[in-house]
C-alpha cells in the first residue's frame, strides 16, 4: 500500500488540489520578483535575488543548528549510557543494539526558541529469548534497572535520563525485533511486507503493558533514503546515501545540514517556523503540529515528486513546492484524516485529529501562516526588508560571539573591585 | 577629580566635544569589533553638571537601539545597575567605575554572547510601556485599559465601556465587578461602548514580535477567534467603522497588551469655546492594567481570595473598631458585607472612624457601605441603619458565612448567639479595653456557642481590673465611652481582622480566644495604679503580647 508508486499518485492528487484551491495565487509566482523589479526583471537580477535569499535562509539554518559542543557532549553521554546498557543488561552482547531515533537520527534536530533542552531519542533493542517475550513489563524494568545509576524517569514507552547543567536529555526506548514476536499481543496490526520491515520493532507500551509495533530505524532510513535522492538538477549526478556502520552502538549523527539537502532543510525550517508560531502566540503549544507529522508529510511529498520525475533548478523552488503541497498530502480514508506511518502498517500519526478538531485547526492555521510568511518574504521590496522578514518569521537573531575565557572581557580595564548591586526598593 | 580623569584615561574614553554642552560632559566609550548583526554604533558616558552631588552619571547609546536591544530605554539610555548616586557614600571615581564596569560586564559582554536575546520577554511590560509612550498622542480616544475578568483560556468577544472624559476603558464581560468599577471610575461621566476582542497568549510579546500594523492584528484575529467571531470583528472594521471603537487585548499570564484599532469615532476635544474633532486613524498600542481581585487584593500571591469573594460577612457595629476592620475585610477580598449600626456619625467620632467630616450627621453603616463599594468594587457592601435585633426579625443568618460582633454590647451578643442556634454560622466577638490596654477576639466556629452555662464571660476575659472612673460620661447624655487613641486601636483592628479572616478561611475550627495585652510600662503611661490580672501577667515586661487560649 505504501510502496513508492503510492506517493507518486498522492503527490499528483495534491498538485491538482493545490492548483484548484490556490488558482494562480501560488507562492511560486513570487519567485519571478515581479512586484519588486517589474515585469522586465532580468535572469541576472532574479539570480542575485535568489542568491541573497539563499544566504538569509542559510543564516536561519545555521542559527537553528544545535551547538556542536552540545552535540559532542550529548554524544559522549549517549555512548556512556549505551555502553552501560550493553554491559549491564543480562543478555549476550550480540543480541543488544542501541540506535538513535527521532530528529537526531534524521538530522533534523533543531534548537528551541527559548534554548530549552533538546532530546536525543534512542532505541535499546534486545533480541529477547522466546520465553521472555511474554512479559514486556519485566523487560522494560530491566532496561530501566541498567540505567539506575542515572536515576531514569519512567515514561510511557521509554526511560528518560536527564542531566544537570546540560542542554539535553536522552530517552531510551526498550524494544525487541518485531520478528521475534510471533503471537504479538499488540494494539497494532502486524506489519505487512514493506520496504523497511527488517528494522521493525516491538516496543513496550506501559499503559497497556503490551508490545506495540514501531519502526524508528525504518522511519529514519526512509527519510534518509528520500533525502539522498536528488531533485535538484545540479545534484543529479551525486548521491549521498547515509548508511549505518553496522556496529551494535550506532553514533549520534552530526547535525550540520547544507541547503542543497533540501528535504532536511525544509523539515528543519518548518519545525522552526512551527516553534516560532507558538512563541509568537499564533498557535497554541498544546495543539501545535507534531514533528512526526511534518516530517512524514514532507518526506512523502518529496518521494512522490522524485517518483513523478520532477526536477528543480533551485532549492528555493523546491522548498516552496514542498511547503505548498504539504497540506494536500493528508489523506482522507473513509472520512478519517490520515498521515500514515510508512514503516508500520496501520499506524496513523494524525489519529488524534479525528477526535480533537483543534489539532487539525491548528495545523491549518500554521500552514496558512507559513504560506503568508513565505509570500511576504518573496514579495519583499528589497533585500533588507526580506532579511528582516525572514529573521522575524524564523526567530533568527544574530550569532553569539564568546568572550575569550580568562581575559578581562571586552572592557579596556579590569574593575578594581567587584561591584554589588545597590539594595532595591520595595520595603514599604 | 584627578582620580576620575585617571580612571577615564584607563578606560580609554575620549571627550566628545560635539555631544557635550555646558550642562553635560559626554565621553565616547571604547568599543570592540562587533560581530555581524550585533553592531552598536557608539556609546557615551554622560556626566552631568550636577554630578556628583545631585545627579548621576549615565551611559547612552544611539536612540535607534531602543526596543532593538534589551535594556536600552528612551533616548538610548541604558537601564543597568550603574551609578548608585551620592547617598551610598561612594566616591565619584567609584561611582563611575561601577557604571563602566556594569556597561561592559552586564551589558556589552552578555550582548556579545547572545545572553541578552531573551531579556525582552523577561521585562515585557517595561518595553511595552516604552513602546506605548513612544506612540502616544494626546488625541487618542483611549489612554488606558483596565481588565476586570481573570485571564481566560480561550479568546472572547464582548462589549466594554469607555469612560469618555478619562479615556479609560473598563474591559470585561458583564460581571458585577465590572459594573462596580464602571460606577467607581466612571463617576457619572458619559460612557460609550467598545467592541473588545480579548485573546489569551502563552508568551508575553516582545518588540520583535508584537503586532505592528493592522495586518498583524488581523492575522491574530483570524488565527485565534472562531470563524464566526473573527468575521464579526473584522466585518465591523468595514461596516461600522465610524460608529464604534474596536479594542484588542492580548493577555499573557504575566502581562497584557492592548490595541485600539483605527477607524472608530473621532475624538472630540472641547477647548474654550471651540470643539475640535480628531480622527482616530492609526493603530494605537495601549497599556493594560488588571482590576481582577487576584491582582488588586493579592498580587496573585493569595489564592484564598477567590474563595473569599464568595463569602458573606455580617458586621454588627461600625465604630472605631468596626469601620477599620470592615476596610480590612474589603481589602482582603471578602465579596459581600452587610453592615448594621443604628448610630449617626458625630463630630467626636471622626478622630477614630474611617469616615470623616463629610459624613457627619449621616448613618455610619450606610455611609461606610457606600464608601467601601466605591473604593473596593470587588466588595459589595450594604449598610443598614438598624439594630441587629431589627435585622434578625426580617432576615436569616442562613446566607451569612460569618458574623462579627464589634459592639461590645451584651444584648447584641445574646441575640446573635440565640440566632446561631438556628443556623450554624461562625461568630467573632471582638472588643477593646480602655486605652486599648488590651483587645480580645473570641473565635467561635460553627456550633461553638458564646455563652457557656448561660454565662456571659466577657468580663472574665479582660486583662485589667478597671477602676470605675476610667469610663467617661458624655455631657448631657447617658452614654459613656472609653479613652484611647486611634493609633493604639490599630493593634485591635489587626487582631480582629486577622481572626475574622482565619475564621472565614476555616483555618480555625475549634473555639479559641486571642488576646492582645500591653505591658506594665504602657499601663503606667495611661493611668497610674493599673494592674494586669494574674492570667495576663506574662505580658507585663513587654510592650505588648499576643496570647492565644482555648475557649472553654
Amino acid at each position: 500500500m505504501l510502496e513508492p508508486t503510492y506517493y507518486k499518485d498522492l503527490v499528483t492528487q495534491a498538485q491538482v488540489k493545490r492548483d484548484i484551491e490556490l488558482k494562480s495565487n501560488t507562492i511560486l509566482k513570487e519567485l519571478s520578483f515581479e512586484d519588486s523589479r517589474g515585469p522586465q526583471a532580468s535572469p541576472i537580477d532574479i539570480a542575485q535575488d535568489l542568491k541573497a535569499l539563499m544566504q538569509d535562509l542559510k543564516a536561519v539554518n545555521d542559527h537553528i543548528t544545535v551547538d556542536n559542543s552540545d552535540i559532542e557532549s550529548a554524544t559522549n553521554d549517549y555512548n556512556k549510557l549505551a555502553f552501560a546498557l550493553s554491559e549491564e543488561l543480562p543478555w549476550p552482547l550480540e543480541t543488544i543494539s542501541v540506535i538513535p531515533q527521532g530528529s537526531a537520527s534524521t538530522k533534523t534536530l533543531i534548537r528551541s526558541p527559548d534554548n530549552s533542552k533538546f532530546d536525543i531519542d534512542a532505541v535499546c533493542s534486545v533480541s529477547l529469548p522466546q520465553d521472555e517475550l511474554d512479559d514486556p513489563m519485566a523487560f522494560y524494568k530491566k532496561v530501566g534497572g541498567a540505567l539506575n545509576k542515572w536515576n531514569p524517569d519512567a515514561k510511557k514507552r521509554c526511560w528518560k535520563v536527564d542531566f544537570d547543567n546540560r542542554h539535553y536529555y536522552i530517552e531510551f526506548t526498550p524494544s525487541t525485533p518485531l520478528s521475534r514476536i510471533l503471537q504479538l499481543n499488540s494494539e497494532n496490526t502486524f506489519l505487512r511486507p514493506n520496504r523497511y520491515k527488517d528494522s521493525a520493532l516491538a516496543v513496550v507500551d506501559t499503559p497497556t503493558q503490551k508490545w506495540k509495533a514501531s519502526n524508528p530505524e525504518g522511519f529514519s532510513s526512509w527519510v534518509s533514503d528520500q533525502a539522498s535522492k536528488p531533485l535538484l538538477t545540479i545534484l543529479r549526478e551525486e548521491s549521498n546515501r547515509a548508511s549505518y556502520d553496522g556496529e551494535n552502538i550506532a553514533p549520534v549523527p552530526e547535525q550540520e545540514v547544507e541547503l542543497s539537502d533540501t528535504l532536511r532543510v525544509a523539515i528543519r525550517l518548518l519545525k522552526r517556523h512551527r516553534d516560532m508560531s507558538v512563541r509568537r502566540n499564533l498557535i497554541e503549544r498544546d495543539s501545535k503540529p507534531i514533528s512526526i507529522i511534518i516530517v512524514t508529510l514532507l518526506t512523502q511529498c518529496y518521494e512522490g515528486l522524485v517518483n513523478n520525475g520532477a526536477s528543480y533548478t533551485h532549492p528555493i523552488e523546491l522548498l516552496i513546492d514542498l511547503v505548498e503541497l504539504m497540506p494536500y498530502m493528508i489523506e482522507d480514508r473513509s472520512g478519517q484524516l490520515w498521515v500514515a506511518n510508512p514503516t508500520v502498517e496501520g499506524e496513523n500519526f494524525a489519529e488524534k485529529w479525528n477526535t480533537d478538531t483543534s489539532l487539525k485547526t491548528s495545523f491549518d492555521t500554521w500552514c496558512k501562516l507559513l504560506r503568508d510568511d513565505l509570500q511576504q518574504i518573496l514579495s519583499a521590496v528589497n533585500e533588507t526588508a526580506r532579511s528582516k522578514k525572514i529573521r522575524e518569521a524564523f526567530g533568527c537573531t544574530a550569532a553569539s560571539t564568546p568572550t575569550p575565557p580568562g581575559s578581562s572581557g571586552l572592557a579596556p580595564k579590569k574593575p578594581t573591585k567587584t561591584h554589588k548591586s545597590p539594595a532595591k526598593s520595595g520595603l514599604a | 577629580m584627578n582620580d576620575l580623569n585617571q580612571l577615564l584615561h584607563e578606560y580609554k574614553v575620549t571627550l566628545d566635544e560635539q555631544a557635550s554642552s555646558s550642562d553635560l560632559l559626554c565621553y565616547r566609550l571604547k568599543l570592540p569589533q562587533f560581530p555581524s548583526g550585533r553592531l552598536i554604533k557608539g556609546a557615551w558616558l554622560e556626566i552631568p553638571r550636577g554630578f556628583p552631588d545631585s545627579e548621576v552619571a549615565r551611559i547612552r547609546v544611539p536612540a535607534e537601539y531602543t526596543l532593538e536591544i534589551p535594556h536600552v530605554e528612551k533616548g538610548g539610555y541604558l537601564c543597568i545597575d550603574g551609578d548608585p548616586g551620592s547617598a551610598n557614600g561612594h566616591t565619584s571615581c567609584e561611582r563611575v567605575e561601577r557604571l563602566l564596569d556594569a556597561f561592559y560586564s552586564s551589558f556589552l559582554e552578555p550582548w556579545f554572547r547572545s545572553e541578552l536575546d531573551n531579556n525582552f520577554i523577561k521585562e515585557a511590560q517595561n518595553y511595552w510601556a516604552i513602546y506605548c509612550a513612544e506612540r502616544r498622542n494626546k488625541f487618542q480616544a483611549i489612554s488606558r485599559v483596565f481588565t476586570t475578568d481573570n485571564r481566560n483560556s480561550s479568546p472572547k468577544l464582548y462589549t466594554s465601556k469607555l469612560i469618555d472624559i478619562r479615556r479609560d476603558v473598563i474591559a470585561g464581560e458583564g460581571t458585577s465587578l465590572r459594573a462596580g468599577y464602571i460606577r467607581s471610575i466612571g463617576n457619572g461621566f458619559k460612557q460609550t461602548n467598545v467592541t473588545t476582542a480579548e485573546i489569551p497568549i502563552a508568551y508575553p510579546f516582545t518588540p520583535e514580535n508584537w503586532p505592528k500594523n493592522l495586518a498583524d492584528i488581523e492575522r491574530f484575529i483570524s488565527a485565534k477567534l472562531c470563524l464566526k467571531d473573527s468575521r464579526k470583528f473584522l466585518q465591523s472594521l468595514k461596516n461600522n467603522g465610524r460608529k464604534i471603537h474596536r479594542l484588542v487585548i492580548f493577555r499573557a499570564p504575566s502581562c497584557s497588551f492592548g490595541y485600539l484599532l483605527p477607524g472608530g469615532p473621532p475624538t472630540i476635544i472641547k477647548q474654550d469655546h471651540s470643539t475640535k474633532s480628531y480622527p482616530n486613524s492609526s493603530l494605537c498600542p495601549l497599556q493594560v492594567e488588571r482590576l481582577d481581585v487576584n491582582w488588586t487584593t493579592g498580587r496573585d500571591q493569595h489564592r484564598e481570595i477567590e474563595v473569599r469573594q464568595t463569602k458573606h460577612v455580617l458586621v454588627v457595629g461600625s465604630g472605631a473598631l468596626g469601620s477599620p476592620t470592615i476596610e480590612q475585610l474589603a481589602k482582603s477580598g471578602v465579596g459581600r458585607l452587610t453592615i448594621l449600626d443604628p448610630d449617626i456619625l458625630s463630630t467626636a467620632n471622626i478622630g477614630r472612624h474611617t469616615l470623616g467630616a463629610d459624613s457627619i450627621g449621616r448613618s455610619k453603616a450606610k455611609e461606610l457601605a457606600s464608601d467601601i463599594s466605591k473604593r473596593w468594587p470587588s466588595c459589595h457592601a450594604d449598610g443598614l441603619n438598624i439594630t441587629v435585633e431589627e435585622w434578625i426579625n426580617k432576615n436569616s443568618l442562613r446566607e451569612v458565612n460569618l458574623v462579627l460582633d464589634l459592639t461590645g454590647e451584651p444584648d447584641v451578643r445574646h441575640s446573635i448567639d440565640q440566632e446561631r442556634k438556628k443556623n450554624g454560622v461562625s461568630l467573632l466577638i471582638a472588643w477593646m479595653e480602655p486605652f486599648v490596654a488590651a483587645a480580645h477576639a473570641c473565635i467561635l466556629p460553627k456550633g461553638a456557642p458564646w455563652k457557656v452555662d448561660e454565662n456571659d464571660r466577657l468580663a472574665s476575659l479582660e486583662s485589667v481590673e478597671w477602676p470605675s472612673e476610667i469610663m467617661m460620661n458624655e455631657p448631657a447624655c447617658s452614654s459613656s465611652f472609653q479613652s484611647y487613641t486611634t493609633t493604639a486601636a490599630q493593634y485591635a483592628v489587626a487582631l480582629t481582622s486577622e481572626a475574622a479572616l482565619d475564621l472565614l478561611d476555616e483555618k480555625e475550627t475549634t473555639p479559641i480566644v486571642r488576646h492582645w495585652v500591653r505591658g506594665q510600662k504602657y499601663l503606667d503611661k495611661c493611668h497610674s495604679g493599673l494592674q494586669l490580672k494574674p492570667w495576663a501577667q506574662e505580658a507585663s515586661e513587654f510592650d505588648g503580647v499576643l496570647i492565644e487560649k482555648e475557649y472553654v
